[in-house]
């Protein structure tokens, strides 16, 4: 199966969307096809072997829409050296132009330059280049070149299109208005001061009144052309939208009007009341406007996603070896080298960068010379910058601070955390929310019925009043108030916002689903070491039992610990070598997963000086939990009081156990280690109690210690001893409980969060109905969970609780006024009211509120980006 | 594409005005109201049973009402004498019996009452001469009055009437079609100066008392009062 996005164009409405998704949901091997309406994109998993790409963008094609090719290209000038005539410069022209990428390719001999236009995915510019030097000429050094954001331009030049066709709607729907208005509604009768020409006066002169609205209306109906060919073309295909109900709507209006005309003509000057081309060409001019500002507002909400690409530079600076003036071991001397600043594009795994102070770190790579600080804010949301030295990590868009920082790129292009952090954004956003089904059903099906229904309630009326323009009032009203705008924009909306501004706060949401159900959870259960804990343990005390020598147990259990990951070895270790102790030779090692490693370990006595050979001595030892003490029968004679003391004081004892030769396996003693509470936890833990969870600690730590850790940070139930294996086991135990905290039955069980950092943690995130990986945990982690934290600060827990809180509360009210305003709008705008001795709702108000609904439901999603977390 | 389909909209809706309006309202006029007036008017006029009468010493035309209460005189004379072009005649009688108070009237109201015991509302509509290229009739004497002063001359929607103002809220009103109404000719008065003046509008006999739909300067429709005197010539 292959996963792909499409971008499309065409679309207006919510049921374009269904009607997209129907299409292609129907195509032989398509697993699962969706389209976002508001990020105007369809998410299609698909076997390659039954069908392309090309056979599902047909398909969008096919059904009226238009597939828009997302490639970013890049442009480029490169001065050629060498050219001597014209048939050089063609000459370099064929040479670039057969490199595979090369979009386009003009050489100008005059000015001795080559512009160049390329899709950096396919080719790197050191091929144009080397291209260029195969020809027979020098490629001299690249000029500067820009990336070009098609998306971005599309976007753009659709908002000034839409705002030239709105201004011309404008400037002929506001005469046409004023001319249709001014005779017939009181209401506009404040505008007598403005002049009304006697010879458009509709009584004394039918036919010029008749024929300036048509030339008011013509240029209308000219700059909304698309509602019709869209509008009919889904119509007659049989799926109307929402461009069908326009078109329909105002075309109804548009040919009555005429036939009114024609009836002047013919001396029926009261015709001249039977008019409806300032409805149809005001319908267009408001829809128009309310196209214009949702597209301005459809920026607004994906201006998280543009902030963090935005943050990447655009060009490195690399290091690059002058050919022949390198050592002949290979070593760049200084004056061997260049400093080459090139496109971010050109930077190859492996290259040398340079940043200087200040600078942005403009690929993923490790530090090979120098020594920083580099502030990750803008990834982590850490504001203290961190001291970067040989060895140690960097990533793409964070700063240097002051230093001057050599690195090796290591991850370019689309595999830097920058890029891999907006992927997971932008599939969040394009991704649907659970929430939204109701919406996509209703939409589906709503324009159709709604088509029925306007003839439905248009006869009715006809053959109650027996008047053709009435019963076209309310044809009209019912097809443009009802378009679904509103409906398909609620939930996409909200959810773009919500997940941008999670971005903002490091919060990264993997999709809809994970920000919806979120929100619904009553139970938190947190991972205690690296979690709760900063996860960075360190040995507090080695207690060796009655004969043990304390250096020995330290240095063998360190030595055996050497083999091991676990933090708790990791801190073993640590000690031994702060306490400058020699390691021991590992003979054998293996981890007991859940309780801790069984080693054997080769002791050296005597240094074999004179004729004595050194006494090696294999020591097999046990380390680990209480669990494994018990499991294996090993007693814990006289150090059980040590141990429970240990514990109670929040520390992890490390019980010793030396299997010696001929002595039988005996506890050599405990060390024990404790492992610093973060400083968030607790007030993170007493904000989510507060917000009414239930928290838990989850730990494979022993009762004793967990219980103290959990005093600390507020928390009152505890899951200790709990191996690996059994973390997502005891998770499905707490989702199968049916009380929540607050003691009221719980239909589906308990909503659970589990939030974790290790490897050991993942199974537990996956059986979790959410799973927070935080930031300093392990990729698989951060695979498995539904939501990652870029910080290890548990307070970006309550703010993506309080986040995924206020996005569905966003998209309730959304919802809510989407189906208040149709449910309300449909039955005034059939006469409802009219028929009781209420107003009739006029078909230009119907379609000011028409846009004004798709405006409300963006400007609301909008506000989600004032969100600030709550703090107690 | 879009310019394709711009052009095809375009010729769409050119051709859809050309079939609407008619070739000659389309190409030598679009005063539609104007044209027809005229010919209901002579249809009007074909209709009396008493032709309208030239009298010549004033230089009009003059059409008496069936009743004999009231008449409307139009300017026949080429030349330009007169105060009014258009106007309404009628009994004053009625209004004094109702309780008109005649020295409250205006004096271009009483030019006729002492000689005549009428009274008058009409309108100059124009300084220009009447040109006629033919036959001096009653009907090319309208003509020429609408030709003058086009905007005096209006459709009256709630009636299915053509109508001549001779003075604001009075005119002179005909059936556009004399076979689908059964008002063929109407005298309209505003009734406002005769109640300025004194006269219980229910009290005046041969007139009606009624509230007409009829349109502003702007267009704009609304009830106003009236005293109709409508006759059906059939």
């Amino acid at each position: 199966m292959t996963k792909q996005t499409v971008a499309i164009g065409g679309m207006t409405c919510a049921a374009c969307a269904k009607r997209i998704e129907r299409a292609v949901g129907k195509l032989q091997g398509i697993a699962d096809a969706t389209v976002n309406f508001a990020t105007e994109k369809l998410s299609v998993e698909y076997d390659e072997g039954q069908l392309a790409i090309q056979d599902i963008e047909k398909k969008i094609i096919d059904v009226g829409y238009n597939v828009l090719r997302e490639s970013t290209k890049n442009a480029a000038t490169i001065p050629i050296g060498g050219m001597t005539c014209a048939a050089c410069a063609q000459r370099v022209e064929k040479a670039v132009g057969k490199v595979e990428g090369v979009l386009s390719v003009s050489v100008n001999i005059a000015t001795e330059k080559a512009t160049i236009s390329y899709n950096p995915q396919r080719v790197k510019l050191s091929a144009i280049r080397g291209a260029i030097e195969g020809a027979g000429y020098q490629a001299l050094e690249t000029e500067k070149s820009g990336a070009v954001d098609e998306d971005k331009q599309r976007k753009e030049r659709e908002i000034r299109v839409l705002k030239v066709k709105f201004s011309v709607a404008a400037i002929f729907g506001l005469p046409l208005l004023y001319l249709a208005m001014v005779p017939m509604d009181p209401i506009v009768q404040w505008l007598w001061w403005l002049p009304f020409p006697s010879i458009l006066r509709p009584m004394n002169y039918p036919l010029n009144y008749a024929l300036a609205e048509i030339v008011l209306v013509l240029p209308i109906l000219v700059v909304g052309y698309k509602f019709y060919t869209v509008g009919f073309k889904a119509f007659f295909q049989g799926s109307p939208n929402m461009d069908s109900l326009i078109a329909i709507g105002t075309s109804a209006a548009v040919l009555y009007s005429f036939y009114s005309t024609w009836q002047i003509t013919t001396g029926d000057f009261a015709a001249v009341d039977r008019m409806y081309f300032e409805s149809a060409g005001v319908i267009i001019a408001l829809i128009l406007l309310g196209k214009t500002l949702e597209a301005i507002s459809k920026g607004k909400t994906s201006e998280a996603i543009k902030k963090l690409m935005g943050l990447a530079p655009k060009t490195a600076i690399v290091i690059k070896k002058k050919a022949g003036e390198g050592t002949p071991e290979g070593a760049a001397s200084s004056e061997a080298e260049t400093e080459v600043e090139i496109p971010i594009d050109e930077v190859e795994i492996g290259d040398v960068i340079l940043v200087k102070p200040g600078g942005k770190i403009p690929v993923d790579g490790v530090v090979t010379d120098g020594h920083s600080a580099v502030d990750e804010s803008m990834l982590t949301g850490e504001s203290i910058p961190l001291d970067k030295k040989v060895g140690d990590k960097v990533y793409a868009a964070t700063i240097n601070k002051n230093g001057v920082l050599r690195f090796e790129a290591t991850k370019v292009g689309s595999d830097t955390a920058l890029a891999q952090i907006i992927k997971l954004v932008e599939d969040a956003q394009g991704s649907k929310a659970p929430i939204a089904q109701m919406a996509d059903i209703v939409s589906g099906v709503f324009v159709p019925i709604v088509c029925v229904f306007a003839v439905v309630a248009a006869a009715a009326w006809y053959f109650y009043v027996r008047d053709v323009s009435f019963a076209l009032t309310i044809f009209i009203s019912v097809l443009i108030i009802a378009c679904p705008c509103a409906l398909g924009l609620a939930t996409p909306t909200a959810i773009m916002v919500g997940t941008g501004k999670g971005a903002e706060y490091g919060i990264l949401f993997k999709g809809g689903e994970a920000l919806e159900t979120t929100h619904k959870a009553d139970t938190i259960v947190f991972d205690k070491t690296g979690t709760i804990t900063e996860g960075k343990p360190e040995v507090t005390d080695v207690v060796p039992a009655e004969g043990v020598d304390r250096t020995r147990l330290l240095r063998i259990a360190a030595s055996a610990e050497k083999g091991s990951e676990h933090p708790l070895g990791e801190a073993i270790v640590h000690k031994a070598e702060e306490e400058k102790l020699a390691f021991l030779d590992v003979k054998s090692f293996q981890a007991l997963t859940g309780l801790g490693i069984e080693a054997v370990v080769e002791e050296v006595s005597g240094d074999g000086a004179g004729s004595r050979e050194p006494n090696v001595k294999n020591t097999r030892l046990y380390a680990g939990n209480r669990k494994l003490m018990t499991e294996r029968g090993f007693s814990l004679g006289n150090l059980e009081a040590e141990s429970d003391r240990l514990a109670e004081e929040g520390k992890t004892p490390m019980y010793v156990v030396f299997d010696e030769e001929g002595r039988g396996p005996a506890l050599a003693g405990i060390i024990a280690v404790a492992d610093v509470v973060k400083k968030s936890s607790a007030e993170a833990i007493k904000i989510l109690r507060d917000m009414g969870l239930s928290v838990a600690m989850i730990t494979g730590d022993n009762l004793k210690t967990a219980n103290a850790i959990a005093r600390q940070v507020g928390i009152d139930r505890v899951l200790a001893e709990v191996l690996p294996q059994d973390k997502s086991n005891e998770v499905k135990k707490l989702q199968a409980e049916g009380v929540s905290m607050k003691g009221t039955s719980s239909k589906g069980g308990r909503k659970v969060i589990m939030v974790g950092d290790g490897i050991n943690d993942a199974p537990a995130l996956v059986q979790a109905d959410i799973g927070i990986a935080i930031g300093s945990g392990t990729d698989v982690a951060m695979e498995s969970a539904d939501i990652v934290l870029m910080r290890s600060d548990l307070m970006d827990v309550p703010t993506a609780i309080q986040l995924s809180k206020s996005t569905i509360r966003n998209i309730k009210q959304n919802l809510f006024w989407a189906f208040a305003y149709n449910t309300a709008g449909i039955p005034i705008a059939a006469g409802l009211l009219h028929l009781f001795g209420g107003p009739l709702l006029n078909p230009i108000l119907a379609a000011a509120a028409m846009s004004l609904s798709s405006v409300s439901v963006l400007s609301n999603a909008l506000r989600l980006k004032r969100f600030r977390p709550h703090r107690g | 594409m879009m310019k394709k389909t711009a052009k095809i909209m375009t010729v769409l809706t050119v051709l859809a005005v050309l079939a609407a309006g008619n070739a000659e309202a389309a190409f030598f006029g679009t005063d539609v109201v104007g044209q027809s007036a005229v010919t209901s008017f002579a249809a009007m006029l074909e209709a009396l049973e008493v032709p309208p009468a030239a009298d010549e010493d004033e230089g009009v035309w003059v059409l008496t009402a069936p009743d004999g209460g009231a008449a409307f005189w139009w300017r026949k004379e080429a030349k330009d004498a007169r105060m009014f072009d258009a106007y309404l005649s009628f009994d004053a009688g009625p209004f004094v019996n109702a309780g008109l108070d005649l020295s409250k009237l205006p004096l271009n109201m009483k030019g006729m009452l002492e000689e005549r015991g009428k009274i008058v509302v009409g309108a100059k509509l124009s300084k220009e001469p009447l040109v006629y290229e033919g036959d001096v009739t009653p009907l090319s004497s309208f003509e020429q009055i609408v030709k003058l002063d086009r905007d005096s001359v209006g459709y009256h929607s709630a009636l299915d009437h053509y109508g001549v103002t001779v003075s604001e809220g009075s005119l002179l009103e005909w059936a556009k079609d004399m076979s689908k109404n059964d008002k063929d000719l109407v005298f309209v008065l505003n009734p406002q100066v005769f109640i300025d003046a004194g006269v219980d509008p229910s009290k005046v006999e041969g007139w009606v008392f009624d509230k007409v739909t009829v349109e502003d300067a702007r267009g704009r429709k609304y009830d106003a009062d009236k005293f109709l005197k409508p006759f059906d010539l059939k």
